[in-house]
C-alpha cells in the first residue's frame, strides 16, 4: 500500500453535508476525495487508482445519478467497495449493484465510520 | 288467361263488358260473381272518376301503366284505400279498330299500407328523437343505410347530408377505425356493442379537418315481427371534454406525485444539512454556547427557506437572502450598507449564502466591525464586465472595527465560506484578515449565476 491512510471518495453535492461528512472521515484517519457529482467522481477516479471505497448520494445533477456511478464503478473497478445514500425513499435495492450498501439519509456518521472501517478493513 | 294466376280482366265491345279470370276475383270481393259479364261502369261504379279517363284512353289507344294507383273503393259495404299496379292495353279488331281492352292488375294494398305505416312509424321515432341530448341514429339493412339522425348526431358528424346513404359512402373517414367491422358484426351476430370513452378520428364540422374524440356508445340491433335484424339503432355521448379533464386529472395526479416526491427529497436534504451543521457545531466543551449557536444557524437557514419558499423554490432575491440573514445581528440601521443589484439566487446558493452571511455577522460581531460602536459593514455585489463573461463579485468588507486577530485556527464559519459557498456559486472565495478589516470576497465566472438575465432584469 502506497499510503497507509484509506482513501475514501465522497460523492454529493450539497456542499455543506458534503463538508460535514469529508471533516469527520478525516478526522477519523481517512484520506478524503470529493466530488460533487458522478463526472467528477469518475475523473478523479481514472487518476486514484488507490480508492477504496465510494460513498455516493443518489439524487445529483448530471449526466449519472448515484446509481448510475454505483453500477458504473462496480463495473470498471470491481474492488472499490460502494456505500449509496438517498433521501428518497423510492430508491430500490435491486437497482443498487451486488456488494454495495445502502445507508438512508439523514444518516448516523458514527455508523457510516464503522461501516466504512469494516468495508477497507 | 282464365287459369291464370296473374289477376287479369278484358273489357269487351261498347259496353265494356267485363270478363276476368280467377286471379282478378278478389280484387272484386263481393262483388264477384256478379260482375262477370258486366259493364266496367257498372262493376266499378265507385271508383270510375278515378279510372274512367284510363279506360277512356284505352278505348282511344293509348296503353297506361302505372305502378301505384291509389282508389277509394267499396268492399263489404264500406269505402277502403286500395292500391294496384297495373297496365290497360287496347285490343285490336281486324280493321285495326279498338274493340276493347286488356288488363293485367295486381293488389298492392297491403305493401302500401306497410310501407305507408313504416314511414309514419319513423316520422314518429324521429320526432322523438330529433331534440334527445345523446346522439342518435338508425341505420337500416346489412349496409347500414342512414334512415334517421337527431339533431346531435349531425352535429356530431359535422351537419353531413347522410340520410339514403350506407355508413361507408356517409362516413368514409372512418374507415380503418373499426366502426364499420361492429356494425357488420352487430348486424350479423344481433349481439348489442358497448363501447366506453372508444377513440374516433371523425370529421365535425363541414369540409374540416378530422378530430380526435372519444364517444361512449351503443350499437343495438333492430328487429322486424317475424324476429329478423332490420337495422342498428345507435345511442351515445360525446366525452371528449370528460375525457380530457380525466387526462388532466391524472396529469395534476401525477404532478402532484412529483411534488410530493419532490417535497420529501428537499426535507431529506434539509434534514441532512441540518445534520451536518450539528455535527459541526455541537463538539467541544461549552455546550450551552454551542446550542445558541447551533440554533442561530438553524434559524439562519429557516429564514433563507422562508423565501425560498414564497418564490416556491425557484429563485430568490440576493438582496432578501443577505437581509433576512444579517437582521438578527444588525445593532442599528447605518452599520451596515448593502450596495448591489437585483439578483437572483437558486435554492442552492440562497441556503449557502444565508449560512455564510450568518457566519460572517457573527463574527463581526464577536470579534469584527460589529463588536464596538464604531466599526462599519459595506456588502456590496456585482459584475465586474472585464474579461470574457462578466465576473460576479460579491464583498464582505469590514472597517472601524478593532486590530484584526488572524483566528489560530479554521472554524466551521470559515470552511463554510470558503468551501461551501465557494462551491454552490462554482466560485472562489478569499478571506482577508486586513488591518482596517476583514474581506471576504467571492468571485463566480461560471454560469451559476446568471448575469445576462439579472442585467436585463434590471434595465
Amino acid at each position: 500500500m502506497a499510503h497507509s491512510k484509506p482513501i475514501v471518495l465522497v460523492v454529493e453535492d450539497e456542499a455543506l453535508v458534503r463538508m460535514a461528512i469529508v471533516d469527520r472521515l478525516e478526522e477519523e484517519g481517512f484520506l478524503v476525495l470529493e466530488a460533487a457529482n458522478a463526472d467528477e467522481a469518475l475523473k478523479i477516479l481514472v487518476n486514484n487508482l488507490n480508492v477504496r471505497l465510494v460513498f455516493t448520494d443518489v439524487d445529483m445533477p448530471g449526466t449519472m445519478n448515484g446509481i448510475k456511478l454505483a453500477a458504473a464503478v462496480r463495473d470498471r473497478w470491481p474492488p472499490i467497495k460502494i456505500v449509496v445514500t438517498s433521501g428518497y425513499k423510492h430508491v430500490k435495492l435491486d437497482e443498487i449493484p451486488a456488494q454495495a450498501e445502502f445507508v438512508p439519509k439523514p444518516y448516523n456518521a458514527d455508523r457510516l465510520i464503522n461501516a466504512f472501517r469494516r468495508l477497507t478493513d | 288467361m282464365l287459369t291464370s294466376q296473374q289477376p287479369m280482366f278484358i273489357a269487351w265491345g261498347p259496353d265494356r263488358t267485363m270478363l276476368y279470370n280467377d286471379g282478378y276475383a278478389p280484387m272484386c270481393t263481393n262483388r264477384h260473381p256478379w260482375a262477370l259479364g258486366k259493364p266496367f261502369a257498372e262493376v266499378w261504379a265507385d271508383i270510375i272518376a278515378d279510372v274512367g279517363p284510363i279506360m277512356d284512353a284505352a278505348y282511344a289507344g293509348v296503353p297506361t301503366y302505372m305502378d301505384d294507383i291509389e282508389f277509394q273503393m267499396v268492399r263489404h259495404g264500406r269505402t277502403v284505400e286500395t292500391h294496384f299496379s297495373f297496365g290497360y292495353t287496347p285490343v285490336h279488331d281486324e280493321n285495326d279498330q279498338v274493340a276493347g281492352m286488356f288488363c293485367t292488375a295486381l293488389e298492392i294494398t297491403a305493401e302500401v299500407v306497410a310501407a305507408k305505416s313504416r314511414t309514419r312509424e319513423l316520422d314518429r321515432l324521429r320526432a322523438l328523437l330529433e331534440k334527445a341530448p345523446s346522439f342518435m341514429a338508425v341505420l337500416h339493412g346489412p349496409e347500414h343505410r342512414f334512415e334517421i339522425t337527431n339533431a346531435a348526431y349531425r352535429q356530431l358528424i359535422g351537419h353531413r347530408d347522410v340520410i339514403g346513404k350506407t355508413v361507408r359512402e356517409a362516413l368514409p373517414e372512418i374507415e380503418g377505425q373499426g366502426f364499420y367491422e361492429l356494425l357488420d358484426g352487430v348486424y350479423s351476430t344481433g349481439q348489442t356493442f358497448i363501447g366506453r370513452s372508444m377513440e374516433i378520428d371523425l370529421q365535425q364540422t363541414p369540409d374540416g379537418p378530422l378530430q380526435k374524440g372519444f364517444l361512449n356508445f351503443v350499437y343495438q340491433p333492430m328487429y322486424d315481427d317475424a324476429g329478423q335484424i332490420t337495422g342498428i339503432f345507435v345511442e351515445g355521448n360525446d366525452v371528449t371534454d370528460l375525457k380530457g379533464a380525466e387526462l388532466a386529472l391524472r396529469e395534476a395526479m401525477s404532478v402532484q406525485d412529483t411534488l410530493t416526491g419532490e417535497l420529501q427529497h428537499r426535507i431529506k436534504n434539509s434534514l441532512a444539512m441540518v445534520g451536518a451543521i450539528a455535527s459541526q457545531t455541537l463538539r467541544g466543551e461549552d455546550i450551552a454556547d454551542r446550542r445558541a449557536l447551533f440554533d442561530s444557524r438553524l434559524s439562519a437557514l429557516a429564514t433563507a427557506h422562508d423565501i425560498l419558499t414564497n418564490s416556491t423554490w425557484t429563485t430568490a432575491s440576493l438582496r432578501d437572502v443577505v437581509e433576512g440573514a444579517l437582521a438578527p445581528h444588525i445593532p442599528s440601521e447605518d452599520r451596515v450598507t448593502l450596495e448591489g443589484i437585483e439578483i437572483d439566487l437558486n435554492p442552492k446558493q440562497a441556503l449557502s449564502m444565508a449560512l455564510a452571511i450568518h457566519e460572517l455577522a457573527t463574527n463581526a460581531a464577536k470579534y469584527g466591525a460589529l463588536s464596538t460602536s464604531e466599526g462599519r459593514v459595506l456588502i456590496s455585489w456585482e459584475f465586474d464586465p472585464a474579461g470574457e463573461k462578466p465576473v460576479f463579485l460579491f464583498k464582505w468588507a469590514e472597517s472601524g472595527g478593532p486590530p484584526v486577530v488572524v483566528p489560530s485556527r479554521t472554524g466551521f464559519g470559515s470552511r463554510l465560506i470558503t468551501k461551501v459557498l465557494a462551491a454552490d456559486f462554482e466560485g472562489k472565495v478569499s478571506v482577508e484578515y486586513r488591518p482596517e478589516g476583514l474581506l471576504c470576497v467571492l468571485r463566480s465566472d461560471t454560469g451559476c449565476v446568471t448575469p445576462d438575465q439579472n442585467l436585463a432584469k434590471r434595465a
